[in-house]
């Protein structure tokens, strides 16, 4: 087992960082995503073109069949330059559910232009009053002569607005709280019933809400055979939720690197702010926490390949730690760049913001502590 | 954390089981469960101990094969300590097979190294580290205590003061100033130094949680040969450094802490996880044991490729230190009321009727209290934080 990065890994990080920096502005990727379907492609288009988009879909399916390590050293680049694109949601989410649970057929069919730029898609999993369980799902599918049809509402779909497909959730059986008897079904958003809101997205990005009015959708609209999908759609989150971590560590590190830069920099009262033992015992503190961020972010990159239990619970950690962590370092770095830190003029700001919605979505810190906790002393009282 | 394990790594753990399934029983890991120190000071258990890892070839896990270390990977040789925190085998304090030996492999001469390294694996000497001073503490570099060279001897004069198990030691790796140079550190050197020598006497110091680990050492004109350096004269500040380094960066704590908290929660008389703001903390610190454990993995594979501990050597010392701290507080409150019960007497663990039905109660608090010191020794947390800023700010 090596849990340091290759020198793949290592080269695909440097590539990224250096991609970004010179051709990715916040600003204009921002205003970019706004736009309506088909949505001002120019990043995505290079995305794809530098392999991105590929790097986690399976190698038979026109992707590059990376591993969570690969996609790690890519998304830590993502979180420093402060990309914004719905990687998480279309790649990992609604691309990771396809591959999970899709037939051959369902796969060619979406994936490869998925991985080349040419087809988007998106997750909408969740749905009002449910975001800490993403199996509480009360929008329902019932078979008709023709297929199924789907009643109900589902919300916050990252990059919902520019899909061409959406994957979402609805129940086959059972109750609204029930943790089984849900099923995935792919969607045109283009369907008569169908109605989309699209709202901003803490942190950059667009996130559109569905209502579902008894759409019609054909048989094959259903993924896979239809097998309970509470367990694999837990299993696909909790590697979203570690890719996003890795953006948290790429972010948290721009901070940090920001706060020494500046601190050195900033004189008062005649010297620089940095020789403060104050200020140098919380940026220690703060670098601590970034160490710990990390590691558990290593540990739980390797054990996305491990036992259900094993992922389960190291997601739940980094995610707990990550957003705990992630919050410590952009306050910090904020406090120290005084009253600049306050403006919306520099990335400390974006980053923050960024971090507040890692940190609230895919489920609360607190749910996410509950979760390990149940996992790491199960039997032990 | 489970690591997926090759073949080998599991042949080497189950290895490891057998023989701790050989070699432990209920006495020994009672005595390491209510031991509130550094290292079970009971010579008996320690010796025997000590002398079951030497039949392995386990006791110097850090040294070269060519010392009589194992040659173990980083993966081994983090089964070898999970697998001893799980079955709550006791640990060896850290002065004579982690410490000393660290600088005699570094800069001791082949007869240093051929005469003192075996002689710790079979337990001949068991030593004590005499570094701060009564007026040198953090500030270690103030250090007075002299070594005036006289023919091929010197003569020792001074205390040392927080020197663990020297009432149990009978050598001492000490820091003495043989000169006063333009720079303090220059005029230090490392000195072996004979507890059985005239001239040197103690004082015992007792602790907060009760327990007699420390000593203050007086030496009055002691004679040590100057083949007892390590390193050039005037060299020790160098021998010191890296071997504080060692001594932050090289523990592994982890996997006791998690056996503890876990024995804890599942002995305790009230049901912890029932209680949702006790259990959350509990959670939390289990979440802060595993990064713990994965930056304590990292470190030694690292150190095991030959790497400098560096600064993250103070980083992990004050993590271990902080949750180690965070952890015993949590313990107590995890027993409740039957922490109340306080014994004057040690060892704890010869204690024979214990008036609660949890023996463990009797240490928690004197660990919880001990681990004080924990940000304290070996530099204290601040000074750990100004080395790691030291470093961040390219200093």
């Amino acid at each position: 087992m090596d849990i340091a990065r290759s020198e793949e890994q290592l080269l695909l990080f440097e590539t990224a960082t250096r991609y970004l920096a010179d051709h990715y502005d916040f600003g204009q990727a921002q205003a970019a995503l706004h736009r309506d379907r088909p949505f001002d492609a120019t990043h995505w288009r290079s995305f794809a073109d530098m392999g991105w988009l590929a790097l986690p879909i399976s190698a038979g399916h026109g992707g590059l069949g990376g591993d969570m390590a690969d996609l790690g050293a890519l998304m830590e680049a993502f979180g420093g330059g402060q990309v914004i694109e719905p990687y998480v949601g279309a790649i990992l989410l609604a691309g990771g559910l396809v591959n999970a649970v899709g037939s051959e057929a369902q796969k060619q069919a979406l994936l490869p232009g998925l991985a080349d730029g040419s087809l988007m898609l998106a997750a909408a999993l969740l749905e009002r009053g449910a975001q800490d369980r993403p199996s509480r799902v009360a929008t329902r599918a019932l078979r008709t002569t023709h297929g199924w049809r789907i009643s109900g509402a589902k919300i916050l779909a990252e990059g919902g607005h520019a899909a061409h497909r959406l994957i979402i959730s609805a129940r086959l059986a059972g109750d609204r709280d029930d943790e089984s008897g849900i099923g995935l079904f792919v969607v045109n958003p283009d369907s008569a019933g169908l109605s989309r809101r699209d709202h901003g997205l803490l942190g950059g990005g667009v996130v559109s809400d569905f209502d579902f009015d008894g759409v019609d959708l054909p048989a094959d609209a259903l993924l896979g055979v239809g097998e309970d999908a509470c367990a694999t759609i837990a299993a696909v989150t909790d590697r979203a939720i570690v890719a996003q971590a890795w953006q948290v560590v790429g972010r948290s590190q721009a901070l940090l690197d920001a706060t020494i830069d500046y601190t050195r920099m900033r004189r008062q009262f005649g010297r620089p702010l940095s020789a403060n033992q104050a200020l140098r015992h919380r940026v220690a503190d703060m670098h601590v926490q970034l160490i710990e961020m990390r590691a558990l972010a290593a540990s739980a990159t390797v054990q996305m390949d491990g036992t259900d239990t094993a992922r389960a619970r190291m997601a739940s950690a980094l995610k707990f730690k990550a957003a705990h962590a992630g919050r410590m370092i952009a306050e910090g770095a904020i406090q120290f760049h005084g009253g600049i830190g306050m403006t919306d003029d520099l990335p400390l700001g974006r980053h923050y913001r960024a971090i507040l919605a890692f940190a609230v979505r895919e489920g609360s810190p607190d749910m996410h502590l509950r979760r390990y906790g149940a996992l790491s002393f199960a039997g032990e009282q | 954390m489970d690591l997926p394990l090759q073949p080998e790594d599991e042949a080497f753990r189950d290895e490891v089981r057998a023989f701790l399934v050989e070699t432990l029983n209920d006495d020994i890991r009672r005595a390491e469960r209510l031991t509130p120190g550094v290292g079970v000071s009971d010579r008996e258990i320690e010796r025997n101990w000590r002398s079951a890892l030497n039949g392995r070839g386990w006791v110097g896990a850090f040294w070269p094969v060519e010392c009589g270390g194992p040659g173990w990977s980083p993966v081994q040789r983090f089964i070898f300590e999970t697998e001893c925190a799980r079955a709550g085998a006791p640990r060896l304090a850290p002065m004579s097979a982690r410490m000393v030996s660290s600088v005699l492999i570094g800069f001791g001469t082949a007869e240093q190294k051929a005469y003192y390294l075996p002689r710790i694996l079979r337990g001949e000497d068991y030593w004590c580290q005499g570094y701060s001073e009564p007026d040198a503490g953090s500030d270690l570099a103030s250090l007075r205590m002299r070594a005036e060279a006289d023919g091929d001897q010197y003569v020792v004069n001074g205390s040392k003061i927080w020197t663990t198990h020297a009432h149990l030691a009978n050598r001492m790796f000490a820091l003495v100033r043989t000169s006063d140079g333009a720079r303090r550190q220059e005029g230090i050197s490392f000195l072996l130094i004979d507890m059985d020598s005239p001239g040197i006497s103690l004082r015992p110091i007792r602790l907060l949680g009760g327990d007699h680990e420390l000593n203050q050492v007086f030496f009055d004109n002691v004679r040590v040969p100057r083949a007892n350096l390590v390193g050039e004269e005037g060299a020790g500040w160098r021998c010191a450094k890296y071997l504080l380094e060692f001594e932050r960066g090289a523990d592994y704590a982890s996997a006791r802490l998690r056996t503890e908290l876990h024995h804890a929660v599942r002995t305790a008389t009230d049901a912890p996880l029932d209680n949702a703001a006790l259990a959350a903390r509990i959670f939390a610190l289990e979440i802060d044991i595993d990064a713990l454990e994965m930056m304590e993995f990292q470190q030694l594979a690292v150190l095991q490729a030959g790497g400098s501990p560096g600064f993250m050597a103070s980083v992990l010392r004050l993590r271990s230190v902080e949750l180690e701290q965070q952890l015993f507080k949590a313990i107590v409150d995890i027993m409740g009321s039957d922490a109340l019960y306080w014994d004057e007497r040690r060892p704890l663990y010869a204690l024979d009727a214990v008036p609660t039905s949890h023996p463990e109660a009797l240490s928690a608090v004197p660990k919880y209290l001990n681990n004080r010191a924990g940000s304290i020794a070996g530099g204290a947390a601040e000074i750990q934080r100004d080395i790691i800023a030291r470093g961040l700010f390219g200093e």
